[in-house]
């Protein structure tokens, strides 16, 4: 196998990374702002319940809820998922979106009260507060723990493997198994860093765009 | 006919009793400063009228109108809340701006979203149309309301550079309040809060977070208003000021009113021992 068809192989494999990242985030931040929610509302049982939940998923490694994920639903009542796909996207959306909760209720439990009290005696709702005063102040605020979970994220698509999905990783591996050659697996790590290496400088552009007011 | 009656005002937080029977008046354009010591219950009557705390007793009424009153069951519908908030305007003593907007947008958020849903209102909310006529020409009156609140937004633009020249900070139309000094900030709020016309103006120890040598640039401003007529309630602890700008003192001792006078009379002559004590400390 020459340098070209490994890559190609890589290439293929990463697509499914690229895949069950952009997904996973694409859904995982406006649910984790979901979640927020739940876990400050003053409505308790369902504080208690949503912060329960959070406590499970960030408690237990994501390698088990996925396959938890994707073995349960058929043992317990028959119905097995049609693509393995959808069970990592499942696992890897309810794990990233109770991180996300936790570092956005941070956020915002550490907007003073004083805005708050500004917009209400402004007239305004308590939607306006939050969506034209709060969020975005939030958001400025939540940017570097966002960008280091975001990073995380990368790097945990690997574990898509443990119920055979096919991703760069497994590529790698598979290349390794069949043709006994090791460098696949240290060229994959390079797609990575580049991929990393790509967000890393968007997070930085975006942390200076929101830098124009402290 | 007062612009603003509050009878036997009640607050208390859990088995504290904060406010006990606050009961005074205010005419229009008049100035009522309120002065004691921390912990008299100061800040808190200003935040119950502001209804950023719900009173437990008493009632409040503004032009007539009875915005508040214990005895009645109340509802707690947010719309009509924050109608009865718009009577008052607060300015807080950490100014509290907002820190992502510039002066101007700071004054204009508000005002923006009022006029947004004003003629939200008149625009898309009560059409007694069928759905199929107002599907019709909803192009047309989609882009009729465009214009229009590009109308209103620019008027609210000019009514809110007024309101910058008068607390003098044209220069800083476009500076974030951050880039602002705290006394600039001060007056920002300011002239936030007048934005909305309140009929009453309450300030909440505007000048306590200011250095020194910034404090009279905001209570200038503060005695200019007295110019436009505008009705006022101030929470102090600048004597000075309060004698000087102030139409009436009230002086609030363990969340009861302990004298009330004109400054004359409450600096000059009061009747009350605390009172003396109080100000022979200035």
């Amino acid at each position: 196998m020459n340098f070209g068809q490994v890559t190609l192989q890589l290439l293929e494999g990463f697509g499914t990374t690229v895949l069950v990242f952009a997904l996973t985030l694409a859904m995982a931040l406006p649910l984790g702002l979901i979640v927020a929610f739940g876990s400050m509302t003053k409505f308790k049982p369902l504080r208690w319940l949503t912060r329960t939940i959070v406590w499970i998923i960030r408690g237990t490694p994501l390698m088990l809820q996925v396959i938890v994920v994707f073995y349960v639903p058929g043992l317990l009542f028959g119905v097995n998922f049609t693509t393995r796909f959808t069970a990592v996207i499942i696992a890897f959306v309810i794990n990233y979106a109770c991180y996300f909760s936790e570092i956005y209720r941070g956020g915002i439990e550490s907007i003073s009260k004083g805005q708050y009290e500004a917009g209400q005696v402004l007239g305004m709702t308590k939607a306006q507060i939050f969506f034209k005063i709060v969020l975005f102040q939030v958001v400025k605020r939540i940017m570097a723990p966002v960008s280091n979970e975001v990073i995380t994220l990368v790097k945990d698509t690997a574990l898509a493997r443990v119920i055979a999905v096919e991703e760069l990783i497994s590529a790698s591996n598979d290349i390794m198994a069949g043709f006994g050659i090791i460098y696949p697996l240290f060229y994959a790590g390079v797609f990575y860093l580049i991929f990393c290496g790509i967000l890393t400088v968007m997070f930085n552009f975006i942390e200076k765009k929101l830098d124009y007011y402290r | 006919m007062p612009i603003l009656e509050v009878k036997n005002l009640k607050k208390n937080f859990g088995k504290l009793e904060v406010l006990k029977d606050i009961s005074f008046s205010l005419e229009k354009g008049e100035v009522l400063a309120i002065i004691g010591s921390s912990g008299s219950g100061k800040s808190t009557l200003l935040r119950t009228l502001n209804f950023l705390e719900k009173a437990d007793g008493g009632c409040i009424i503004v032009n007539g109108e009875c915005l508040y009153d214990c005895g009645k069951q109340q509802k707690s519908d947010e719309a009509e809340l924050r109608k009865k908030r718009l009577h008052f305007g607060l300015v807080f003593q950490q100014f509290n701006l907002f820190p992502q907007y510039n002066t101007l947008q700071n004054i204009t958020l508000a005002l923006n979203l009022q006029s947004k849903e004003k003629l939200r209102k008149a625009f898309f909310g009560e059409d007694k149309r069928s759905f199929f006529q107002k599907l019709g020409d909803l192009p047309k009156t989609i882009a009729k309301y465009r214009a229009a609140l590009r109308a209103e937004y620019a008027g609210n633009t000019d009514k809110a550079k007024q309101l910058i020249e008068r607390v003098g900070l044209g220069d800083k139309t476009y500076s974030y309040p951050f880039e602002l000094s705290g006394g600039q900030q001060q007056r920002v709020a300011i002239a936030r809060a007048l934005a909305l016309e309140p009929d009453v103006l309450c300030f909440d120890e505007p000048t306590s977070a200011l250095d020194p040598e910034l404090t009279g640039e905001v209570l200038k401003v503060i005695k200019d208003l007295k110019k436009y007529n505008s009705t006022m309630i101030v929470v102090t602890h600048e004597m000075e000021f309060a004698r000087d700008v102030a139409d009436r003192i009230i002086f609030m001792y363990d969340g009861k009113i302990e004298e009330e006078g004109t400054p004359d009379e409450v600096f000059g002559n009061p009747k009350s021992e605390r009172t003396k004590q109080f100000i022979a400390k200035y």
